[in-house]
């Protein structure tokens, strides 16, 4: 979900300090932890952003591109911003609004996930995630809070929606939600484009959802895969490397709140507005792009015990981690060797 | 959308008994008409469930309150009718050993 700044605190560990300096990103620009010369990390979107690269002279030219990209894709598709483009369309639902290229570029991607799930990652939850409780930024919510009596939203809602040459119109009552594309948009866009200016191989992870671009290093960027993003490197999970593409993991156990002494999470099963049956804790996928990874690991949650097999048959590797703990493996998704 | 008839179309022979209101035809000849009128029909509604993002006619489905699930099988209709993957990686994820420092971390958010 996108979120302002503000909140969650950033998990420093013994090698990392805590300094602010001219890589101070004007998302978040108090917030901000330098790991090492080929990387920089801060807090961005209400989650960690995450920027690494192969050639650490060109560590500044990558941040600038990142922090236009996070800039963008903030006023364009917060939920927590009466200002944004996203607020606007959900205001005058009903009607059409001009909005910006990067918004019709989110929504052009929110509608392909949409399709390409059957519906199971739909930008049309807004009023369900809002009627389960997730109205504001996380860390803002209440202890617990009165119980859920009901959810209504207006089932494939995502189908009416209309564009037209820098218009969008939603259908009356339906409010859009790009919690499950547009971090992940604004990863691959950032990388692309800071590969492409910096001329080096770059990483860049918003939150857990990782696009890589350029050349990688030698053996590929590793990455521990793990249910929580921000619990650091020695977190129970598994360590891969990727070349190129993406990797997304969706999580029931991170971002929860309570309502009513229950707990609920951000992932809305579309069929109910409510949180998807339980069945997967932690779903991670590899794709050619981090939005394909982030919208098949999104539908996995939703899919339940029908994600295994929609993943082989996609080709899309993945692990999904039952709530015991016990992991499937997909697709070429290699075993952990330990 | 608005489906347009081809002129060498046979259902323009009716002449002078089609005309356009938003996009839909309507038919005004009784017997004949009203075949060809559902002929029609069949196509728009084809088109709309074809391209139901650009649709200019459809209406919003009824609300559905939780746990009715209502939208599964228009949902599957529009879905095949816009087909549409995601893309696997160049190469699958490899192992790396516990002890590779991780330059990421991918996990819930």
């Amino acid at each position: 979900m996108i979120e302002p700044c503000g909140g969650e605190a950033v998990a420093i560990s013994d090698e990392v300090s805590m300094t602010r300096s001219a890589l101070a990103s004007p998302v978040c620009a108090d917030e901000l932890v330098v790991k090492s010369p080929d990387s920089v990390q801060f807090r961005a979107l209400g989650t960690t952003a995450h920027l690494v690269v192969t050639d650490p002279d060109r560590l500044a030219v990558a941040r600038g591109v990142l922090d236009a990209e996070l800039l963008g894709i903030d006023a364009a598709c917060s939920r927590f911003r009466p200002d944004s483009e996203l607020s606007m369309v959900n205001r005058a639902a009903g009607e059409w609004c001009t909005v910006s290229s990067l918004f019709a570029q989110a929504l052009t991607v929110a509608l392909s996930a949409a399709r390409a799930t059957d519906g199971d990652v739909d930008p049309c939850v807004g009023s369900a995630v809002v009627a389960l409780g997730y109205d504001r930024d996380l860390a803002a919510l209440p202890a617990d809070a009165a119980p859920i009596t009901a959810v209504v939203l207006t089932a494939g809602a995502w189908r009416f929606i209309e564009q037209d040459r820098g218009r969008v119109r939603v259908p009356r009552g339906t409010a859009l939600d790009f919690g499950a594309t547009a971090k992940a948009l604004a990863a691959d866009r950032a990388a692309v484009r800071a590969a492409a200016d910096a001329g080096c191989g770059v990483l860049v992870s918003l939150g857990g959802d990782i696009s890589v671009s350029g050349p990688a290093p030698d053996g590929g960027w590793r990455v521990r895969v793990s249910d929580d993003h921000g619990a650091g490197h020695d977190a129970a999970g598994q360590t891969i490397a990727i070349s190129a593409g993406g990797l997304a993991t969706s999580s029931t156990t991170v971002r929860t709140w309570l309502r009513g002494g229950r707990s609920y999470h951000h992932i809305i099963d579309p069929a109910t507005g409510l949180n998807p049956p339980t069945c997967w804790r932690t779903a991670s996928v590899a794709a050619a792009s981090c939005v394909d990874a982030n919208s098949a690991s999104t539908a996995a949650i939703v899919r339940g015990e029908r994600a295994a097999g929609w993943l082989a048959e996609l080709a899309l590797p993945a692990r999904l981690v039952r709530h015991d703990g016990r992991v499937v493996t997909v697709a070429g998704w290699p075993r952990s060797s330990r | 959308m608005s489906p347009r008839p081809d002129p060498s179309d046979r259902t323009s022979a009716v002449r002078g008994a089609v005309s356009r209101d938003a996009g839909l035809l309507r038919i005004r000849a009784a017997t004949k008409g009203a075949a060809v009128a559902a002929a029609f029909g069949s196509v728009a509604l084809g088109l709309v469930f074809a391209h139901p993002s650009q649709s200019q006619a459809a209406s919003p489905p009824a609300a559905a309150t939780s746990g009715q699930g209502t939208g599964g099988s228009n949902t599957q209709a529009a879905s095949s009718a816009n087909s549409q993957q995601l893309a696997p990686p160049p190469q699958p994820p490899a192992d790396m050993a516990p002890q590779a420092q991780p330059q990421a971390v991918s996990g819930g958010s």
